[in-house]
C-alpha cells in the first residue's frame, strides 16, 4: 500500500500544508513557533475513497476554517500518524449473525482510524488528534455502569475480499468464539480498540486481531488482543502502537442485547 | 501595704492554685491543638476511603467531643463542683433540648442523608424548583449552588421528607421533547423525519435507541413525545442542536407545527358556514364602520 500519507513532510515558515485522509480534510501552516491546525470534514460520499498525502496548500491561508494554534518551538517537520479511536467501538452488524454453540466465526470490520498530528524532527511534540469520520455516540451496558463507545454500523465481512479499501480505515479481524451451551446471536459486540496496533498490509491497514469467547448471556467474556501482526496480508512492521499496553486477557462483557431502556 | 502585696502574692502562689492552674494552662494550651491536630491526622488518613461528608462529620465529632472533655476537665480543675454543673445540665438539656427541635432534627437528618448517600458533592440535584450542583452536605443543611450563580441553602430535614432528584447520579440521560404537528400529517413520516434527525446527530446515542411515541390528540394537533438519550455531559449541548434541527427539517419537509385551533361548526361537521345576503345591509355596514 501507498504508505506516503503517513509519511513525515518539511514545513517552511508561512508555507501552508493539505492533505486528505477519507472524509477529513486537514490544513497545517508555520507561523513563528506555531503550527496552526484547521480541519473539516468533507460530506460528499466520493472523499470516504480519497487519501492525498501532506502537500502545499492553494492558498497560504486558507479563509473559514477554524484555526487552533500550537506552540511547538523551531519545528520544521510534521508527521501524520493513524491511531485507533480514543473509545471503544461499538460493532453492530447490519444483518445479525448466530452462531451455533461450540462454533466460531471470524468477521472483519473497518475501524474509523484518528489522524494523530505530531510536529518535530529529532524532539516529537505531539500536537492534537482528529476524527477522519465523525462517529456517533453509543451506550454500551447496563444504564449504571455502562462504557461509552462509538458507534460503527457494518456489514461484518466474513471474507476480506469483500470489504473496500478505504485509507481513514484499518481493518481489524475479529473471531467470535461460542462456548456457551446455547447459540447466540450477534447484534452487536464490543471491541477495545485501544488495545490494537495498526499495521501497514500489502493493500490497506490492518489492525491485531482480536478473539471473544462467549461464556453465555450473564457471563463475562474473555477478550484476547493479539500482540501478533494480522496474516491476512503481509506486513511489515508497526505503524502505530496501541494506545493502552495490551494485556493477555481482559475479561468484559463483549457481547450483548440490553433491553433494560423501556419504561414510560 | 506591702504586707497585704506580700501576703496575697504567696497565697497566689501557693501549691493550691499553682497546681491547677498550670493544669489548666497545659489542657487550654496543649489539649485544643492536640485535638485539632489528631481530627486532621484522622482526617487525612481516612480521605481515600471515605466521602468527603463522613470525614467531615467524623473530624467535627472529634473535635466537639474532645472539646466538651477539655472544658469538663477545666471545671474540675478550678473546682467547680461537677455534680451541680450535671444536676443543672439535665435540666438545661430539657430546656435546649425543646428550643433546639428543629436543629437536633436538621443533625439527626444530616447524618442520614450522610449514611445513605442519595448525592455527593458535585452533583446537580433538583428539589421542588430548585436545581443547583451541591457544594457542600454539612450536619444542619446542605448548600447548592444554582445555575444563575445563587447560594440556596436547604435544612437536612426539608431534604430528608421531599422528593430529590438527582440528576447526575447516572452516566447517560435521556432528553424528553414533546412535539405537536397538525392533524393532516403523515404519523409515519413524522417517525421517520425525528429517526433520521437522531441518526445524523452525533451527541445523541444510538443506543438506548432513540424512540417517538404517539401521545395523543390534542387541541390543535397530533401530539409525540420524542426521547433521545445522551451522556449527561452532553444533554444541554444535544437539546440546543436538536430544537434547530427539529425546526429546520420540518421546515424543509414542509410539516407544520400547528398553533391552536378553532373551528367554528354551525350544526353540521362539513357543511360551510351558512352566509345570507341581504340587500342593502351590507352597504350599511360599510357606512357605519367609516364614519366610526
Amino acid at each position: 500500500m501507498d504508505m506516503e500519507l503517513w509519511q513525515p513532510h518539511r514545513i517552511e515558515q508561512d508555507q501552508c500544508l493539505e492533505a486528505q485522509v477519507g472524509p477529513l480534510q486537514l490544513w497545517l501552516r508555520r507561523s513563528g513557533d506555531e503550527i496552526r491546525i484547521a480541519s473539516k470534514h468533507r460530506k460528499d460520499p466520493d472523499s470516504r475513497l480519497k487519501a492525498v498525502p501532506l502537500h502545499l496548500a492553494v492558498e497560504r491561508k486558507p479563509a473559514g476554517l477554524d484555526w487552533s494554534r500550537w506552540v511547538c518551538g523551531n519545528c520544521d517537520q510534521v508527521l501524520l500518524t493513524p491511531v485507533t479511536p480514543d473509545r471503544p467501538v461499538v460493532v453492530r452488524p447490519e444483518v445479525p449473525l448466530k452462531i451455533p454453540s461450540g462454533r466460531e466465526a471470524l468477521f472483519f470490520f473497518g475501524v474509523p482510524l484518528w489522524v494523530r498530528i505530531i510536529a518535530g524532527e529529532t524532539t516529537k511534540v505531539q500536537l492534537c488528534e482528529e476524527p477522519s469520520v465523525t462517529v456517533s455516540n453509543i451506550w454500551f451496558g447496563d444504564p449504571m455502569s455502562g462504557d461509552l463507545c462509538y458507534s460503527l454500523r457494518t456489514r461484518a465481512r466474513r471474507w476480506i475480499s469483500d470489504s473496500q479499501i478505504e485509507q481513514h480505515r484499518a481493518i481489524c479481524p475479529v473471531t467470535i468464539h461460542n462456548a456457551a451451551p446455547v447459540q447466540v446471536d450477534i447484534e452487536r459486540f464490543c471491541v477495545h480498540v485501544a488495545h490494537l496496533s495498526i499495521y501497514p498490509g500489502t493493500s490497506r491497514l490492518w489492525t491485531s486481531e482480536v478473539q471473544i469467547t462467549f461464556k453465555g448471556e450473564d457471563e463475562t467474556s474473555p477478550v484476547e488482543y493479539s500482540e501478533k501482526p494480522p496474516t491476512y496480508e503481509t506486513v511489515d512492521k508497526v505503524l502505530s502502537k496501541p494506545r493502552l499496553p495490551v494485556k493477555k486477557s481482559i475479561l468484559k462483557k463483549s457481547i450483548g442485547s440490553f433491553g433494560l431502556f423501556g419504561g414510560v | 501595704m506591702n504586707e497585704v502585696l506580700a501576703i496575697s502574692w504567696s497565697n497566689v502562689l501557693s501549691k493550691e492554685f499553682v497546681g491547677p492552674a498550670v493544669r489548666i494552662g497545659v489542657l487550654v494550651f496543649v489539649g485544643f491543638p492536640l485535638i485539632l491536630s489528631f481530627a486532621a491526622l484522622v482526617g487525612r488518613s481516612t480521605r481515600k476511603r471515605l466521602t468527603p461528608q463522613a470525614n467531615m462529620l467524623i473530624r467535627k465529632g472529634i473535635v466537639y467531643f474532645g472539646s466538651v472533655m477539655i472544658f469538663i476537665s477545666i471545671l474540675n480543675q478550678s473546682g467547680y463542683p461537677l455534680k451541680t454543673l450535671l444536676g443543672a445540665a439535665g435540666i438545661a438539656g430539657i430546656a435546649i433540648g425543646f428550643a433546639s427541635q428543629t436543629s437536633v432534627s436538621n443533625i439527626i437528618s444530616g447524618l442520614f442523608l450522610i449514611s445513605e448517600k442519595p448525592f455527593a458533592v458535585g452533583d446537580v440535584i433538583q428539589v421542588g424548583s430548585t436545581k443547583g450542583a451541591i457544594l457542600s452536605i454539612d450536619l444542619l443543611s446542605v448548600k447548592l449552588r444554582t445555575f444563575d450563580n445563587h447560594l440556596i441553602r436547604l435544612p437536612n430535614e426539608m431534604l430528608i421528607k421531599s422528593e430529590v432528584r438527582n440528576i447526575t447520579r447516572f452516566p447517560i440521560r435521556r432528553l424528553d421533547i414533546e412535539l405537536s404537528v397538525a392533524y393532516k400529517e403523515n404519523i409515519q413520516k413524522i417517525r421517520e423525519v425525528l429517526l433520521d434527525i437522531a441518526d445524523k446527530e452525533p451527541l445523541c446515542l444510538d443506543e438506548p435507541e432513540p424512540d417517538v411515541r404517539f401521545q395523543n390528540f390534542g387541541d390543535s394537533g397530533l401530539e409525540f413525545l420524542y426521547a433521545i438519550w445522551c451522556v449527561r455531559e452532553d444533554y444541554l449541548k444535544l437539546k440546543k442542536n436538536i430544537m434547530q434541527q427539529i425546526k429546520e427539517r420540518f421546515d424543509e419537509e414542509g410539516i407544520e407545527i400547528p398553533f391552536p385551533h378553532r373551528t367554528l361548526y354551525t350544526g353540521s361537521a362539513t357543511g360551510p358556514f351558512p352566509i345570507r345576503i341581504v340587500n342593502g345591509q351590507s352597504e350599511d355596514k360599510e357606512e357605519l364602520r367609516a364614519d366610526n
